[in-house]
C-alpha cells in the first residue's frame, strides 16, 4: 500500500466548511477541511466521536440536509470536476459509481424489506442501466468477491437473516459494484467483533491491490490507522490538527493531540474505545472554544493559545501540524488517565 | 404458517362468542322490547302479544334463551327476524354484500389515496404544500363523521343534484334496465356514500403514513440508497415508503371495527340498504335475532379482515417470516 507522491490527485478538498444552522446556534461541525487523496492510496481520518470526521464524508458525496450546509467558499474536486458547482443530478449519477460509501451500522444501514442481492443489484440497474437479470448475476458475482460463501443462495436472504460481518460485506460489495475511484469508509469495523474487524479490513486491503481503488478510512483506532493507513488525517473540533505520512504520524506527531492519542493507544487486540483516555471531551460544535479549539484539554496550552488560533503549517515537508509549538513533546504525566 | 392460521382462527371464534354474549346481555338490558307496536294496534288484543312472546321463546329465562341462541348458531341457524318474519341468514345475505361494496371501496380508495397523499407530504415536510394538505386532513379528522356525510348529501345531492341523495338503485326504472345500466346505477348511487367513508378513511391514513414515512427518512438504509445514487423520488417511493408501509398494514387491522361503525353511520345517513342499515332498523324494532346476526356477522368481517393483515404482514415484512 504505498503510493509515490507523483501520484494522480483524485479528490481534492479546500476549506470546506459544513455548519448546521440549529436552533441552539450554527454548529460548525466541518470548519476549514482541506486534504487531497491520490488514486490509489488509502487516506485514514482518525479523531474522537464528535470531531467532524463523518460529516466530512457525507459533505464530500453531498449528502448534507437542512438545517445542515456546505458553506460557500467551500471546494471539492474530484477528477477535476467542481462538486460544489456540479448538479444535484450530476452529483447521483457520482454516487455509488465513482464515490462509493460504507457506513458504520451494518445492522441498521441495509434495507430490511429487500434482500440484500436485490439491494446490490440496485446499484448495477441505476448506474449501467442493467436489465434485472443481468444486475442480478452481477450481484451474485459481487457477494462472491467479497468472500461471501455460497453466493448464490446468500443474494437471495433478507439483511436480518445475516450476521453483522457479512452484512459489512454485502455492504462493501454494494460499494464496489461500479468499480469506484474511491471508496468512503466510515468506521467501517466498529460495530463488529476483533476478529470480523481483522477480516474486514483485509477485505479493503485486497480490494485496493486489485482494483486500485482510494480509500478513505474513517476511524477512531490507531490500531486500524497503523495497520491500514498510507497518509493520515488527524481531526479535532471540525478541523484537521495534523497531517502526515503515516510512518511520520506514528515517529514524530507534532500535534499535542496526536501525542495524547499514541500515549493512550491501546496495543493490539485490546478494547477499542482507549481513545477515551484523553482526559476531556470534545466541546459541543456550536461553542468552540476561542483560539485554539483543544487549548482546555492541552497540557501544553499557553497565553497565545486563548489569544490566537493556530494555523495548519508544514513543520517538515508534507507534515502538517495545527499548534502553537507543534512538535514540543508532552510532559511524562500529561495524557494518562 | 398453519400453526398461526389456526391460532388466528381460534382466536377470533372467541372474539366472536364474547361479542355475541355481550350483545345479548346488552339488548335485554336496555329497556323496550319485541312487538312493542303491537301495544298500539287496536286490531291486537294483549293475548295475542302475549302468544307472539310466547311463540319466540322471549317468556323463558333469560339464560335458556341464551343457551338455546347460542346453540342454535352453532348448528348455523341464526333464528327469523321478529319484525320481518323471514330467516336472519337471507336478510344478512341480502345484506352482506351490499356492505362489503361500500366498505371495500371506500377501504381500497380511502388507503391508496391516503397512502399517497401521506406520501407526498412526508416528502415535502415542511413546506406550504404539506401543511395546506395538512390543515385539511386534520380538518377532516375532528369535525364529527355525520358532518362530512350531511355535507355531502345536502351538497352534491339536494342542492346540486349531481347525484342521488340516498338508496342503492332508482326504485322504479332499475328493473327495466340493461346490465350495464343497472351497474352503471348502483355505482351512481355509491359515488356519495363512498366518497363519505373514503374521506374518513383518506383523513387518517394520510396523516398516519406521513408521519410513518419522516420515521422512515433518517433510517441509515434511507442514507445507503441515497449514498448509492438512488434518485430522490426512487429513494422515498421505493426504499423509504415501502418500508413505511409495514406500520399502515398493522393501522388497516386495527382500524377496522371502527370502519365497521363508520360504515353503519354512512348507510343510515344515505338510506344504503345494507348491514348498518339492517342494524339500526332492527335495534330500533328490537328484533333480537337480527342485532344478533349483524353483530356477529360484523365481528366475523373483523376478525378476517385481521387475519389478512396479518397475511399481508407476513408477505410485506421479511423480519416476521421465520420467528
Ligand atoms: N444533522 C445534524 N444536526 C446538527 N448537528 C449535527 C448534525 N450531524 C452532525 N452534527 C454535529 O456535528 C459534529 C460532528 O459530527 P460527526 O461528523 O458525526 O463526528 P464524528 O463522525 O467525528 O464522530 C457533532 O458534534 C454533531 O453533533
Ligand atoms: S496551540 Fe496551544 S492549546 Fe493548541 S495544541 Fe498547541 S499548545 Fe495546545
Ligand atoms: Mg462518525
Amino acid at each position: 500500500m504505498s503510493t509515490p507522491d507523483s501520484a494522480r490527485v483524485l479528490l481534492s478538498v479546500e476549506n470546506l466548511r459544513t455548519w448546521f444552522h440549529t436552533r441552539d446556534g450554527v454548529a460548525r461541525a466541518v470548519d476549514g477541511v482541506s486534504f487531497d487523496v491520490r488514486a490509489g492510496e488509502t487516506l485514514c481520518v482518525v479523531g474522537e466521536s464528535g470531531s467532524g470526521k463523518s460529516v466530512t464524508a457525507l459533505s464530500l458525496l453531498r449528502l448534507i440536509d437542512p438545517p445542515g450546509r456546505i458553506e460557500p467558499g467551500s471546494r471539492i474536486a474530484f477528477e477535476g470536476r467542481d462538486l460544489m458547482t456540479a448538479t444535484e443530478e450530476e452529483v447521483r449519477r457520482l454516487r455509488g459509481n465513482r464515490i462509493a460509501m460504507v457506513f458504520q451500522e451494518p445492522m441498521s444501514a441495509l434495507n430490511p424489506v429487500f434482500t440484500v442481492g436485490d439491494q446490490v443489484a440496485e446499484v448495477a440497474r441505476i448506474h449501467d442501466g442493467a436489465s434485472r437479470r443481468a444486475a442480478w448475476d452481477r450481484a451474485v458475482e459481487m457477494l462472491s468477491l467479497v468472500g461471501i460463501p455460497d453466493p448464490a443462495a446468500r443474494a437471495r436472504q433478507y439483511p436480518h437473516e445475516m450476521s453483522g460481518g457479512m452484512r459489512q460485506r454485502v455492504l462493501i460489495a454494494m460499494a464496489l459494484v461500479m468499480n469506484p475511484a474511491l471508496l468512503i469508509a466510515d468506521e467501517p469495523t466498529t460495530a463488529l467483533d476483533v476478529t470480523i474487524q481483522a477480516q474486514i479490513l483485509e477485505l479493503l486491503t485486497s480490494v485496493q491491490e486489485r482494483f486500485g481503488t482510494a480509500i478513505i478510512l474513517i476511524t477512531h483506532d490507531l490500531g486500524v490507522v497503523a495497520e491500514a493507513a498510507d497518509r493520515v488525517l488527524v481531526m479535532y473540533g471540525g478541523q484537521v490538527v495534523e497531517r502526515a505520512a503515516v510512518r511520520d504520524l506514528f515517529a514524530s506527531p507534532q500535534h499535542p493531540y496526536t501525542q495524547g492519542l499514541l500515549r493512550a493507544m491501546p496495543r493490539v487486540g485490546q478494547g477499542r474505545d482507549r481513545l477515551l483516555t484523553i482526559p476531556g471531551t470534545v466541546p459541543p460544535p456550536t461553542a468552540w472554544p476561542s483560539g485554539c479549539r483543544f487549548r482546555d484539554r492541552c497540557p501544553l496550552a499557553f497565553d497565545r493559545c486563548e489569544r490566537e488560533a493556530p494555523e495548519l503549517t508544514n513543520v517538515v515537508a508534507s507534515h502538517a501540524a495545527r499548534c502553537h509549538v507543534a512538535g514540543t513533546p508532552l510532559p511524562a504525566a500529561a495524557a494518562s488517565s | 404458517m398453519r400453526a398461526f392460521l389456526l391460532r388466528r382462527l381460534a382466536l377470533g371464534l372467541a372474539t366472536m362468542l364474547v361479542v355475541a354474549t355481550a350483545t345479548f346481555a346488552l339488548l335485554h338490558a336496555a329497556p323496550g322490547e319485541p312487538f312493542a307496536e303491537l301495544m298500539e294496534d287496536p286490531r291486537f288484543t294483549p293475548e295475542q302479544r302475549a302468544l307472539r312472546r310466547k311463540a319466540a321463546g322471549l317468556d323463558d329465562p333469560l339464560p335458556v334463551q341464551y343457551l338455546r341462541y347460542i346453540g342454535d348458531v352453532v348448528r348455523g341457524d341464526l333464528g327469523t327476524s321478529l319484525a320481518k318474519r323471514r330467516p336472519v341468514r337471507a336478510l344478512l345475505a341480502e345484506r352482506l354484500p351490499r356492505t362489503l361494496l361500500l366498505m371495500g371501496t371506500a377501504l381500497l380508495l380511502g388507503f391508496a389515496l391516503g397512502i399517497a397523499i401521506g406520501a407526498w407530504q412526508a416528502a415535502r415536510a415542511g413546506s406550504a404544500g404539506d401543511r395546506w394538505v395538512g390543515h385539511a386532513t386534520v380538518a377532516l379528522g375532528a369535525v364529527p363523521d355525520f358532518w362530512i356525510a350531511l355535507a355531502l348529501l345536502l351538497t352534491f345531492g339536494l342542492k346540486l343534484r349531481w347525484f342521488p341523495v340516498g338508496g342503492m338503485t332508482e326504485p322504479v326504472t332499475h328493473d327495466y334496465m340493461s346490465l350495464a345500466g343497472r351497474i352503471g346505477d348502483v355505482a351512481w348511487h355509491l359515488v356519495l356514500p363512498a366518497t363519505a367513508l373514503t374521506l374518513l378513511i383518506l383523513a387518517f391514513v394520510a396523516r398516519h403514513q406521513r408521519a410513518a414515512l419522516l420515521d422512515t427518512l433518517p433510517e441509515d438504509f434511507v442514507r445507503t440508497a441515497r449514498a448509492k445514487g438512488v434518485s430522490p423520488a426512487n429513494v422515498v417511493r421505493h426504499h423509504a415508503l415501502r418500508a413505511a408501509l409495514l406500520p399502515t398494514i398493522t393501522l388497516f387491522g386495527l382500524s377496522l371495527p371502527a370502519l365497521v361503525g363508520g360504515a353503519v353511520l354512512i348507510e343510515s345517513t344515505f338510506s344504503w340498504p345494507g348491514m348498518g342499515h339492517l342494524a339500526v332498523e332492527s335495534i330500533a324494532a328490537r328484533d333480537y335475532p337480527v342485532v344478533l346476526g349483524v353483530t356477529l356477522v360484523a365481528s366475523a368481517v373483523v376478525v378476517i379482515g385481521g387475519i389478512l393483515a396479518d397475511l399481508l404482514m407476513l408477505r410485506a415484512d421479511p423480519r416476521t417470516r421465520h420467528g
